[in-house]
């Protein structure tokens, strides 16, 4: 038993590692984005902000599997080839974004107009509030939904085991397939709880961190 | 020269107008008390001053330099942006309900705006503000945040954060009526200070003995418009108007 899953283990890391790379690019590109989002979502210039409306509606409107779909296989019929692996990312950072996007709109619009106020006397500019006053304290209040999205975003890359992606279900579904036992499925498990432990515990110093002022 | 001026102002919020033509011009040095009943627009007056709030008509000059103007069709023009912001900074807002930022400590309050605004230096603006500190009294709280103050010791370093942009003169809303009673003596003991060095302020403030005491002019406001104004003496005990009377006699009985 032992022996098998030390057998099938590095083929799981190197699933980890694809899995582990989807994870990271889409939090690094997806989180600036639903900032930047976020920002055109509560802006006075109407188009902007309904534009950003219509797209978030979409991108949370219909299944992540399908945008996958679309990217990978839909865009070539409009002259646009991607590999796997870009496709994926492009589809997670798109659907990711418009998540984070409401996750920070409601957190800047958490923030009392007091604040707005006090800045605005003291002679801040509209950006200097933002990321001096505002942003630093929705910060905290969007950490719990933020992981949140993160935790879940650590199972969705599983999903691009449909467009063939090598990320660790895939390379857990071959060993399964390859020497007709459920064990690598076990040790998949065992792989995202680590990660998710992982992240959580992450999350929480963040939140002690950010929140030391209360 | 007025250190601020506003002629005429009006302000209406949809189709209720809370501001009725108030004119009001202020020297430098002057300590100004505005005193009425709820809703007759005291705060939003300070409120138009500051630019929280834009007036519909009339106009509002920074010592002599214009904040908003009328133009010749009757609209309201305001200075550009920036010149708005450089005019704004010459005065302190102080609000009732504080507005310090909960995530910065007690110094950093105060030295956010002079580092991050008038670009001083941090070493200068931190000197400033330990030397505004200690003027209200809160050496001591330098490095806590805001949460760990009592609502007096939080009005306190809101005037100081005010102070720390040297303004020219300081509007105070109603700075003791979000206050427990026991605590409002700590932050009226500071501005009465203030007085003493001469500093140009608008007090909004329903505390009538304190506006008597520190006041060189009382303001009595009712329905958007300036009923009646004068020396404190002449306001409190030998009002003109009927309305001021009332008024008075109402909130001196309490």
């Amino acid at each position: 038993m032992t022996e098998y899953i030390f057998s099938i283990l590095p083929s799981l890391l190197g699933g980890t590692l694809v899995t582990l790379e989807i994870f990271v690019i889409t939090i690094m590109c997806s989180l600036p984005l639903g900032l930047v989002l976020a920002f055109c979502r509560i802006s006075r210039y109407k188009v902007l902000s309904k534009s950003v409306g219509i797209y978030i509606w979409l991108l949370r409107g219909t299944p992540l599997l399908l945008q996958l779909f679309f990217v990978y296989y839909g865009l070539p019929y409009f002259g646009i080839t991607l590999d796997r692996m870009p496709a994926a990312c492009i589809a997670f950072v798109l659907n990711y974004a418009a998540y984070f996007a409401e996750i920070f709109r409601g957190g800047i619009q958490s923030i009392d107009k007091g604040q707005y106020e006090g800045a605005k006397v003291l002679g801040f500019t509209y950006l200097q509030t933002m990321f001096r006053i505002i942003l630093p304290q929705s910060a905290r209040r969007v950490l719990a939904p933020v992981s949140n999205e993160a935790i879940t975003l650590v199972k969705d890359t599983a999903l691009v085991y449909a467009i063939g992606v090598g990320e660790l279900l895939r390379a857990t579904k071959i060993a399964v397939s390859r020497d007709a036992v459920t064990t690598p499925f076990l040790a998949a498990a065992a792989f995202y709880l680590v990660m998710t432990f992982a992240l959580t515990k992450l999350f929480e110093l963040l939140e002690e961190r950010f929140g030391a002022y209360e | 020269m007025y250190v601020i001026e506003a002629n005429n102002i009006h302000k209406r919020f949809g189709s209720f107008e809370v501001l009725k033509g108030i004119s009001l011009a202020v020297r430098e040095g002057e300590v100004v008390a505005v005193i009425g009943p709820s809703g007759s627009g005291k705060s939003t007056l300070l409120r138009c001053l500051c630019n929280l709030d834009m007036i519909d008509k009339g106009s509002i000059y920074i010592e002599n330099e214009p904040m908003a103007h009328e133009t010749g069709s009757g609209s309201v023009r305001y200075a550009p942006d920036k010149q708005l912001r450089k005019l704004c900074r010459k005065t302190g807002m102080v609000f009732q309900n504080f507005n310090l930022f909960p995530h910065r400590t007690v110094l950093q309050n105060i030295t956010e705006a002079p580092i991050a605004v008038a670009k001083v230096g941090r070493r200068e603006a931190e000197d400033y503000a330990l030397y505004l500190l200690e003027k209200v009294g809160l050496s001591d709280k330098k490095d806590v945040y805001p949460s760990r103050l009592s609502g007096g010791q939080k009005q306190r370093v809101a005037i100081a954060r005010a102070l720390a942009m040297k303004p020219r003169i300081v509007l105070f809303d109603e700075p003791t009526s979000a206050l427990d009673p026991e605590l409002t003596g700590e932050v009226l003991n500071v501005i009465r200070d203030l007085a003493r060095d001469n500093m140009t302020m608008i007090i909004v403030t329903h505390e009538m003995g304190f506006a008597r005491e520190v006041a060189d002019r009382v303001i009595f406001m009712d329905e958007g418009e300036i009923v009646e104004e004068g020396v404190p003496s002449a306001i409190f005990t030998a009002p003109r108007m009927k309305r001021t009377e009332s008024f008075i006699g109402k909130v001196i009985c309490l």
